[in-house]
């Protein structure tokens, strides 16, 4: 309790280094995360435009055999 | 597409478990593996629209149009992993998010004429001017890639210079270089599958545009 008071700066520097310590892994899992999340989206464009164009291609063009008349 | 996948598996394994820590930077580095790979396969991107843009003004096969705007857009998305994973890096090694120096600013310029390539495409009503238009950008906007290579040697950099294509051969610990070849060729295997699909959408969706106005020319 004395510590807490006397010293709370060495307390907030000591959150600090822990919070320092921490800060590169947040910054890299974050990387990882945007670099799968932008690709994963690209993906899922592609997707949706590959499906489109498959619903508006023309459908088959049948041939009316001559019936010879 | 699936060889890049596990490609990009065996990296995020050899990131986590294998691959040693630098010494002056620490965990932070590890970005160093999505951020140099990214940069490549954005310079390979926008290297395929360049010469697909060429091809479709000297040809004008709409399949080099359609391969030109595919990589185009892969380039953008791939850019913008290399423009994220960069600052995050950057914040922690430098004290900064960004620096307006060389290298960044003619990158960030790079990505910016690509988006422009898109926007000059869809912005005229004429759609083969604006394809043409939009090819002359994307050749024009290729030749800032060499010189983003060289921008560290040529000019004052904050930047770190290269430490894998170089004149005297790669300067990286052998696992580190290991691990960025790894992480490499899965983005670029990711990339080209990727690139295929889209063409084929592409193509697919331009002729069914196409079939479209047709029927209501037909129809008139």
């Amino acid at each position: 309790m004395a510590q807490l008071v006397v010293a709370p700066s060495a307390l907030f520097a000591q959150a600090e280094a822990g919070q320092g310590a921490v800060r590169p892994y947040i910054h890299v899992y974050v990387a990882y995360g945007i670099a799968w999340l932008l690709v994963l989206m690209w993906a899922w464009r592609i997707s949706r435009m590959t499906k489109r164009a498959a619903a508006n291609a023309p459908g088959p063009q049948r041939e009316v055999p001559d019936s010879g008349r | 597409m699936g060889v890049g996948v596990a490609a990009l598996f065996v990296m995020h394994w050899m990131v986590a478990f294998w691959v040693p820590t630098e010494a002056s930077m620490g965990v932070v580095q590890r970005i160093f593996y999505i951020h140099v790979p990214a940069a490549w396969t954005t310079f390979l991107a926008f290297g395929i629209s360049a010469v697909a843009s060429a091809a479709y003004l000297w040809l004008r096969d709409e399949r080099a149009d359609a391969a030109a705007a595919a990589a185009a857009e892969g380039g953008l998305v791939f850019g913008a992993v290399m423009l994220t994973s960069g600052p995050l890096w950057a914040r922690i090694a430098w004290g900064t998010y960004w620096e307006w120096e060389p290298r960044l600013t003619l990158t960030l310029l790079l990505w910016f004429t690509y988006l422009g390539y898109f926007l000059v495409r869809s912005s005229v009503a004429d759609r083969r001017k604006g394809r043409r238009l939009a090819a002359v950008v994307a050749v024009a906007g290729s030749l800032n890639i060499p010189l983003i290579h060289v921008s560290v040697n040529w000019f004052r950099s904050l930047h770190p210079g290269a430490v894998v294509i170089k004149p005297d051969g790669p300067t990286l610990h052998p696992d580190m270089l290991t691990t960025l070849l790894t992480s490499a060729a899965g983005f670029a295997c990711l990339f080209l599958g990727l690139l295929c699909f889209r063409y084929r959408a592409g193509l697919a969706a331009e002729g069914a545009g196409r079939a479209e106005t047709d029927g209501e020319g037909a129809a008139q």
